[in-house]
Formats: C-alpha cells, sequence, structure tokens
C-alpha cells in the first residue's frame, strides 16, 4: 500500500471513530469521560492526516475535508465549541468516503494552471467550510433552544456553550463563509469569461445553483443584520443555505473537469 | 501539651450533630470560638488529654483529640469529656445529662479517623458536599494549635482529612453542582453567556429568596444588577448591603425587563405581576437595541410571571419546579460522587492509619533492638573470656561483633517488617506482644 493511501485510511478512519466519540459530549458530564477525550484525539490525528493527505494529493475533497477539520479546531480554541466536531466529523468522514467513489484525479488544484481557476477552487471550499460549521452551529443553537424551551434542563451537557457564545460564533462563520463564497463566485466568473465561453451553457445548472446558494446567504445576513432577524431563525435559515450547499459540493468533486484533463 | 513528642495513644471523637440532635439541642450544645479556647485549655488539664480540638458549628459540636495509653477510652469516659468541656464555660453549667446521653455518638481508634475524614470531607454534612465546613474543620484545628492542644499526632490527622477533602473536591463532582434554588437560578444565566460579567440581571422582590439571588449575582459583578420592589425602600436597604446594584420600584417593571437579560422574580405577590403583554412590550424594545435571549426565572410561589410568557421566541422561562429538578438532579449526582469519596477516604485513612502504627511501633522497636544488642555484647564478652578464644587477635573479636550485631539488627529489621505488614487485626496484639516483652516502660 502506498504512503498516500495509508494516510487516507488514517484520516478516514480517525474521523469515522471521532463522529460517534465526539457526540459524547452531548452527555451530561463535568468532566469529559475518556471516550470523548478520546474523540478530540482522534479528530486532532485525523486532521493532521487530512492535512498531509489534502498536500500531497491536491484533491479538492482533501482540501475541503482539512479545511473543515481545521475550522473546527480552531473553533475549539476561539469559542470552546468542542460540541461543532459532533456534526463536522461525520460530514468530513462523508467527505472522504465520497471522494472514493468520484475520481480524485479530476480534481487536483495541483493540475490547473489558470490563477483566477486556482483562486475561485481554493476560495469555494473555504467558502464551504465556514457553511459546513455554520451548520454545526446552527444545530447546537436549535438543540439548546428546544432543551431550554421544553424545560429539559438536566438534558443540557455543563460545557454546552451558550447563547451569546453560539450567536456571535455563528455570525462571525456565517460573515467569512458569504465573503469566500462571493470570491469564488466572481473569480468563476473571471474564469469563465477569460476563454471558456465555449464551456458556459454545459455549465449552467452549477452556475445557477451557485448563484442560488450566494443569494440565499446573503438573504440571511441581511435579513439578520437589516431586519434584525432572531438567531433561531438565522440558524434555520443556515441550514437551508447548508443543503443548498450540499448539492454544489458534488459540482465542486467535479471541479477539475473545469481544469486540463 | 505541645511538646513536638509522638505520643502512643488512640485517637477519639465524641460529639452531637444534625443527625443524632434536634435543632433546640444543637442551640443549647453550641459553642462560640472563646468558649471553645477555654474548653480545650481547662479539658485537656483536667483528663490529661495529650491533644485535642473542638468544632462546634450549627449542625455539630464535636471534640477530636488523642489520649495517651494510661486513660481508658471508654464511651463513658468520652461522654464524661464531652460534659465537662461543657460545664467548663460556665453558660452551659446547667446541661441535662440524660440530653447528651440520647444525642451524642463516639468512635475511637480507626473509627474516629474514618469519622474525622468523613467530616472534614462534608461527607457527613446536612447539605452533601457544601464547602463551609471544611473551613470551619480548619478554624477548629487553628485554634486548638493557637491554644497548644494541637500536637504531632492530631495535627497530622487534620493535614491528612483536609489533604482528603481537596481530593475529594477536585477528583470528584460531590461540590460541582449547586444545590440551592437561587444559586440554581443565577447559575442558569450561564446558558445565555458564560460571562455572568457582561448580563444585566433585574431581581424582583428583596425577601431571603431574593436576597441570597442577589448576593450570588453581585459575586459575578454583572454590567446591571437592579434590585426592583413594590417597596422600593426595601430594594434599596438590600442594593446598600450588596453595596452593588440601584434599586427600583415596579412602576417600571417592562422597561427594566426590556434592558435585562436574566429576571429572577421572588417576591410574595399573590398573583402573576409579570404579564406576557409586558414581555411583548420588552420584546419590541429589545429588539431595536439587538439584546440576547431573555431568561425569566421564577422562584416565586405563588408564581410572579404568567405562563404564556415561556411561548414567546427568544424567551426562555424557567419556574420553581424546573429550577428543583435541576436541584434534585444535582444532589443525585452529589451522592453518585459519595462512592467515589468513600475509596479516597479509605486509601487515606489506610496510609494514615500504617504512618501511625510506625509511629507507635517506633520505641518498641528500639527497645528490642536494644535488647537484642544488650544480649549479643554481654554474650560475645562472656565467650571471649573463655581459654578457648584468648588466641583472637583485636581484629578478630572485631569481626565477631559486627556479625552479632548484624544479626540483632537483622532480628529487629524482620520484626519491623512484619509488623508494618501485618493487618489492623493483628497489628495491636502483635505491637501489644513486643511492648510487654522488651518495651519495660512504654509511655514516653
Amino acid at each position: 500500500m502506498e504512503n498516500s493511501a495509508i494516510i487516507s485510511m488514517i484520516s478516514l478512519t480517525s474521523f469515522l471513530l471521532a463522529s460517534s466519540l465526539v457526540a459524547l459530549g452531548f452527555k451530561q458530564s463535568f468532566r469529559p469521560a475518556f471516550g470523548l477525550r478520546l474523540g478530540y484525539f482522534l479528530f486532532v490525528i485525523g486532521t493532521l492526516s487530512a492535512t498531509v493527505d489534502a498536500v500531497q494529493s491536491g484533491s479538492t475533497a482533501h482540501l475541503l475535508a482539512a479545511a473543515v477539520a481545521w475550522a473546527t479546531v480552531i473553533s475549539w480554541f476561539v469559542w470552546r465549541l468542542e460540541l461543532v466536531g459532533a456534526f463536522t466529523a461525520p460530514v468530513i468522514a462523508i467527505t472522504l468516503l465520497a471522494s472514493i467513489f468520484f475520481s480524485p484525479t479530476r480534481a487536483r488544484i495541483g493540475n490547473i494552471n489558470d490563477t483566477s481557476l486556482q483562486i475561485h477552487i481554493f476560495s469555494a471550499v473555504i467558502g464551504q467550510t465556514f457553511a459546513i460549521l455554520a451548520c454545526g452551529m446552527s444545530l447546537l443553537f436549535l438543540w439548546l433552544d428546544k432543551k431550554l424551551k421544553s424545560k429539559a434542563l438536566n438534558d443540557l451537557p455543563t460545557r454546552f456553550p451558550a447563547f451569546t457564545t453560539l450567536t456571535k460564533a455563528l455570525t462571525i462563520t456565517l460573515w467569512i463563509g458569504f465573503t469566500f463564497i462571493s470570491i469564488s463566485l466572481l473569480t468563476g466568473a473571471v474564469f469563465a469569461l477569460n476563454g471558456q465561453l465555449e464551456n458556459i451553457p454545459t455549465m449552467y445548472p452549477k452556475i445557477l445553483w451557485a448563484i442560488l446558494v450566494w443569494v440565499w446567504y446573503l438573504c440571511i445576513l441581511v435579513l439578520k443584520e437589516i431586519r434584525d432577524y432572531r438567531p433561531q431563525k438565522v440558524a434555520r435559515m443556515s441550514l437551508i443555505g447548508f443543503v443548498l450547499l450540499a448539492v454544489s459540493w458534488f459540482g465542486l468533486l467535479s471541479a477539475g473537469s473545469w481544469g486540463p484533463q | 501539651m505541645n511538646d513536638g513528642r509522638v505520643k502512643s495513644g488512640d485517637f477519639f471523637c465524641v460529639g452531637h450533630n444534625h443527625r443524632t440532635a434536634n435543632i433546640s439541642v444543637r442551640e443549647t450544645l453550641y459553642l462560640t470560638p472563646e468558649q471553645v479556647e477555654t474548653a480545650l485549655v481547662a479539658t485537656s488539664k483536667k483528663f490529661n488529654i495529650s491533644e485535642l480540638a473542638i468544632l462546634s458549628t450549627c449542625n455539630r459540636c464535636e471534640v477530636f483529640g488523642l489520649v495517651s495509653e494510661k486513660n481508658s477510652v471508654s464511651a463513658d469516659f468520652l461522654c464524661e469529656v464531652y460534659a465537662f468541656i461543657h460545664e467548663s464555660v460556665s453558660s452551659k453549667s446547667n446541661i441535662d445529662p440524660s440530653m447528651l446521653s440520647q444525642t451524642l455518638y463516639t468512635a475511637t481508634g480507626v473509627d474516629a479517623v474514618r469519622h474525622t475524614f468523613h467530616v472534614a470531607s462534608s461527607l457527613d454534612s446536612l447539605v452533601l458536599g457544601e464547602t463551609q465546613i471544611t473551613g470551619q474543620f480548619k478554624d477548629a484545628i487553628a485554634l486548638a494549635q493557637k491554644v497548644g492542644t494541637l500536637g504531632t499526632m492530631l495535627g497530622r490527622l487534620s493535614q491528612e482529612a483536609l489533604g482528603a477533602a481537596k481530593k475529594i473536591r477536585t477528583e470528584t463532582e460531590i461540590g460541582r453542582h449547586r444545590v440551592s434554588i437561587s444559586h440554581a437560578a443565577i447559575d442558569l444565566a450561564r446558558r445565555a453567556s458564560p460571562d455572568l460579567s457582561k448580563l444585566n440581571f433585574l431581581i424582583l422582590g428583596a425577601g431571603e429568596m431574593a436576597r441570597v439571588a442577589a448576593e450570588y449575582a453581585a459575586s459575578y459583578k454583572p454590567r446591571r444588577l437592579v434590585i426592583a420592589n413594590r417597596n422600593k425602600a426595601k430594594a434599596a436597604i438590600l442594593v446598600e448591603q450588596l453595596n452593588f446594584g440601584e434599586a427600583q420600584d415596579h412602576s417600571l417593571l417592562s422597561s427594566l425587563i426590556a434592558h435585562a437579560d436574566v429576571v429572577i422574580s421572588a417576591t410574595s405577590a399573590s398573583e402573576c405581576i409579570v404579564m406576557k403583554y409586558d414581555i411583548i412590550m420588552a420584546l419590541k424594545v429589545r429588539d431595536s437595541s439587538r439584546m440576547g435571549p431573555l431568561f425569566l426565572i421564577d422562584i416565586a410561589l405563588p408564581r410572579d410571571i404568567d405562563p404564556k410568557c415561556g411561548e414567546l421566541d427568544d424567551v426562555y422561562l424557567f419556574d420553581i419546579d424546573d429550577l428543583k429538578s435541576v436541584v434534585n438532579a444535582h444532589m443525585d449526582k452529589r451522592r453518585e460522587a459519595v462512592l467515589e469519596a468513600e475509596h479516597i477516604i479509605t486509601e487515606r485513612v489506610s496510609n494514615f492509619s500504617q504512618w501511625l502504627g510506625l509511629q507507635k511501633i517506633g520505641p518498641t522497636l528500639s527497645a528490642s533492638s536494644k535488647y537484642f544488642s544488650d544480649i549479643m555484647t554481654k554474650e560475645s564478652q562472656k565467650t571471649f573470656s573463655r581459654d578457648n578464644f584468648s588466641g583472637l587477635n583485636h581484629q578478630q573479636r572485631k569481626a565477631i561483633d559486627a556479625m552479632f550485631d548484624a544479626i540483632a539488627s537483622r532480628i529487629t529489621s524482620d520484626i519491623a517488617k512484619t509488623l508494618r505488614h501485618a493487618d489492623h487485626q493483628t497489628s495491636p496484639l502483635m505491637t501489644a506482644a513486643l511492648q510487654a516483652l522488651f518495651d519495660k516502660d512504654p509511655s514516653p
């Protein structure tokens, strides 16, 4: 077995195991149980191996997996949002699994010579990363809201993030995600107008879908910042945004088809 | 008393607590620190008790001590000591002896040691896991040290007990969770923000529950603490006592709620004073000023806040039953932690008993070592004086003497090893046998 294959396997196995172990954080306990700590450890191992894998393979799927993993780890340190890993770990695992079925050789940033396309793919990956993170935060927010509304206080873990933390983290994440998605759209347009005009008709569904996703996130931010939408509504809209994004993600996997084969 | 010498003897404890005595008995038997000071000196002199400490709190009055072996440590003796402690303090001279006999419990030896560990770790407290008792235990030991009734053994026992208490507090969940309604109410606010100093608190009422909640909230120095009461003067008194916050009256309620993140209501009103309409009005102001969620915590009975308020978006309403369920769950967690705490205590008691055993057998081992050494010297001198050994030179004689010394110290070391590894039942028997054989005067 090749080294890169071994690293891929380590990464995939770590995230698969971390998916179930990090979810132990929802259990009410003051001290993190051994399983939970093991889950965090595996998540970090998975993050490191996914990074090595992404650098070696240059695959967009692996790059997305590594970016989501790093964004999750950063959110642990910045906002103490360890539980968001319970959502991102399975997403990363699914991304890595899906990359096995979608030929990774078709989507290598390293094979692309066009700068605007490279920026487009890179910013799309970062944008999607933050949209995934926002979805995880939204789920946490809605779960907390549900538990407090139903007065199930004893179901809430002691270290569950508070409303203000989740609201702040969600807002920042949405803004970063939206900024990168915007850059991705702009650079995509530059690339398309720069000698790829003949391919545009074949890319219509993908372009339309990308614009739809961008408009949706724009709506979320406008309604939040101008119409003072409550965080509950913002969280629900972020979930829908993630679903829209998940559809366009399959388009991202085939991004390599735009570049030289 | 506190001469630094290790006393041979036995630990004891005698006293009453919230389980054995009702509040009127506890009130009668309560000793102030000044009375404890007087009693310690008088009692240790009268009964020749080498080391003594008295722990007197609202829930218990216990005497911990160490008696020399010449005193008999019987339950009657301990009751006599306890009665004298109270008699020595003039105001307690007319205590009914039957009251004492009904409420007192006694323990000696390892049981007394274990009980001391339990008391210091608050496993014996009315509210399991409360922290106050550890501080009170420390104060009792400090007082004994001040008057000179704290010796090496009791000092070591208190150190070990406090060490165990610290370990239990850090390693188990016994003291993690709040078990009072007012405290649980403030802790609930952490769901809004982890940093309570960034929140605006509004406390409705100025009674006992409101006071406890206000005190606890004020300890976090929140951004704003408003105490609103129908009678503003009462709220102002509370604010003055806290030296924090501001007093308001109920007429501004809707506006006060609009600027609060957490509202804790604890008035004695007979009907709801906060209606859904008030909250709707408050939410309009809040939305425009981009405030976070509103936590309404109603700890009054009858309730102060209309239950329909909880139906509104971004408003979270909790009543006393919700908090009780939290407090009960916290108590369950503390009870679950008792098993873990007991494990720590067993380990610490075993270590302490081992140390105690070594202190007790120290003089006996020295006596036995001297005994063997004397025999060896005597016998070697007798042997060397015979004609058959007259040819031995000085070096040869020295070598044979060294061999005898080695035999003596090997026997003593084997005895010490056997004693160290003996169990709790056989160890005292073996020590007593050795004392009878080698230690002609075991008292120091």
